[in-house]
């Protein structure tokens, strides 16, 4: 049963062939088990059962444990964003998508581990320690959302909450074989989940299935108070009109030569075998050339690190956060001995980057520039859009990497170019599961779909998911 | 792009970040190689292009400017690393 669908065991807790305690009781045991190989669990809810009173709760997740990244803020409940900075910081409040998730029945089992302060691409940034892949734990489950990836595709919970900010969510669900969902920005609220890149943040979904990221989604989406980027839109009921009949869907796909970096021939393989699933389904297919492919990595990290220099200004070490025990001689000095020590290095090196782009001489001739190319960028795909329902693409160029090995920044940066477009546009993607490397690495693909378009991506990915028969697979000795 | 010391210990100061000697070397050398890769997007015209800064379309639903107490002060005041009374107590930087 740990490695049921979400919508699976919704069926089994109504029917009442298992109980929230029972189900609850058995994830606890994974975690126990597995969490100390695996590091994707930095805080474990065991007491959660306490302050439920399950008879009352109507709600469609009543009973079902769910992990949650620890850059979302959750009251009485450590929340570090994988940072020294946080180490000790327990909110005085909710994340309002964590909120609606509870409303709705869930219970917050545990916090996920993540690169610290959701800067990374490989799960080796926290300051808790790397996270493993349990396809295989000496590789990478990516990131930065890589302890919700992890735990799921452990089978350590049947669904979590990520992040995802140039890729987060994406690229752990790739390299993690699992299904993950960026929705459009504005869809869900951002209140109470901790800052990166605030033009460019949005939270979403680890699942099994297609249908268990809608189900999610359905609970979290909508306007709230609390974030004036949140849109007011109706209910949009994703699970309910989930339709795997895609006849005519045009789908635009590129082709994988000019990108930087090579792109592996398991990942090649992956999309030809979605593009002929989507040819026999009927879809228009039409190959295009990717608008300013080139300039999207510079841009975004343009854009992200200067809006993390300006979120991370407020880590002081005055009124929460990590205080420094040294005797500074000024007020500068205390400031900089509390950051310091907290952050680590790619957070920092980050924050210099973002600083020399906001900086006087500079604002103009790079945070301002990435900003007009940005709206060139937008431009580009609202003429694409015009033509299209859905982009399918890779979301990177090879499966999970190994762990441990020394990469040069940039490098990793560039691993980027496939996801970061979605966040400049704000559009919604997703990462479906597709089929396995030599090395048995999960391989995945992404679509992405036009601003608040989910349900286009949403039909797309369960046809694909109906036809390649995925999430049947389970990895060794989980 | 020339990214000397005197540059550097300027980012230092605004970024609120002390930078070990080996650390200046790392970053030197990563900002020169990274910015020296994105500054390709010099090569695009943007004249008289706006700038993005978000993607959604203004007016965003702003509320109501008007202030509220948070709830519970006590609890806020249990996150401050030091704290005396009701008051977030930090260490003497003058004098």
């Amino acid at each position: 049963m740990d490695f049921f669908s979400l919508c699976e065991i919704q069926k089994y807790l109504r029917k009442k062939k298992i109980s929230p305690k029972e189900l609850f009781d058995l994830y606890l045991e994974k975690i126990k088990q597995h969490n100390p190989e695996l590091n994707a669990f930095l805080a474990v809810n065991e007491t959660v059962l306490e302050d439920i009173n399950f008879e009352s709760s109507s709600g469609p997740l009543k009973g079902i444990p769910l992990g949650i990244k620890d850059v979302f803020c959750t009251k009485n409940l450590k929340s570090t964003a994988g940072s020294r900075a946080l180490e000790s910081y327990v909110p005085p409040y909710t994340a309002t998508v964590v909120q609606r998730l509870e409303q709705a029945g869930a219970l917050i089992i545990g916090k996920c581990n993540n690169d610290e302060f959701a800067m990374g691409s490989n799960g080796e940034n926290s300051y808790f320690g790397s996270v493993k892949n349990p396809w295989n734990i000496k590789h990478s489950a990516g990131g930065s959302s890589s302890g919700s990836a992890s735990a799921v595709a452990g089978g350590l919970c049947p669904a979590a909450l990520g992040t995802d900010t140039g890729g987060s969510i994406r690229l752990p669900a790739h390299y993690c074989h699992l299904v993950g969902i960026k929705p459009t920005y504005g869809r869900l609220s951002r209140y109470g989940m901790i800052a990166y890149a605030s033009s460019l943040d949005q939270a979403g979904t680890f699942s099994r299935t297609v249908e268990d990221g809608a189900l999610l989604l359905d609970v979290m989406s909508g306007f709230d108070p609390m974030d004036s980027t949140t849109v007011k839109k109706p209910a949009p009921y994703f699970q309910k009109n989930l339709n795997s009949q895609i006849k005519n869907k045009k789908v635009i796909y590129f082709d994988l030569e000019g990108f930087e970096g090579s792109v592996d021939p398991s990942v090649q393989k992956a999309q030809s075998q979605c593009l002929s699933l989507l040819k026999d389904r009927d879809c228009e297919l039409k190959e295009t050339k990717w608008p300013f492919l080139e300039y999207g990595i510079s841009v975004y990290y343009l854009i992200s690190t200067s809006e993390a220099s300006s979120n991370l200004a407020r880590y002081d070490g005055v009124r929460y956060g990590h205080q420094s025990q040294k005797r500074a001689k000024d007020l500068q000095e205390f400031y900089a001995f509390n950051r310091s020590e907290a952050f680590g290095p790619e957070v920092r090196r980050r924050i210099m980057m973002g600083t020399f782009c906001l900086s006087t001489g500079y604002y103009e001739e790079y945070f301002h520039k990435a900003c007009q190319l940005r709206h060139l960028i937008q431009q580009a795909f609202d003429e694409l859009w015009a033509n299209a329902d859905v982009i399918l693409c890779p979301v990177a160029g090879t499966p999970a990497p190994p762990l441990g090995v020394k990469q040069d920044p940039l490098q990793i940066y560039l691993n980027d170019q496939f996801t970061v477009f979605a966040n400049l546009l704000g559009a919604p993607a997703l990462s479906l599961p597709v089929s396995f490397s030599e090395d048995q690495l999960p391989v995945g693909i992404q679509l992405i779909g036009k601003a608040f378009g989910e349900q286009d991506i949403l039909d797309t990915a369960l046809a694909l998911e109906e036809d390649l028969k995925i999430n049947q697979q389970r990895p060794h000795g989980f | 792009m020339e990214i000397n010391d005197k540059l550097l210990k300027k980012l230092s100061q605004l970024s609120a970040l002390h930078l070990s000697d080996s650390e200046k070397i790392e970053i030197k050398e990563y900002l020169k190689k990274t910015l020296s890769h994105f500054k390709k997007i010099e090569k695009i015209d943007t004249k008289d292009i706006p700038p993005l800064v978000s993607p959604l379309q203004p007016p965003l639903a702003v509320r109501a400017d008007q202030p509220a107490a948070f709830p519970d002060k006590n609890r806020l005041l249990q996150s401050a690393p030091k704290k005396q009374g009701s008051l977030v107590k930090v260490p003497p930087t003058v004098g």
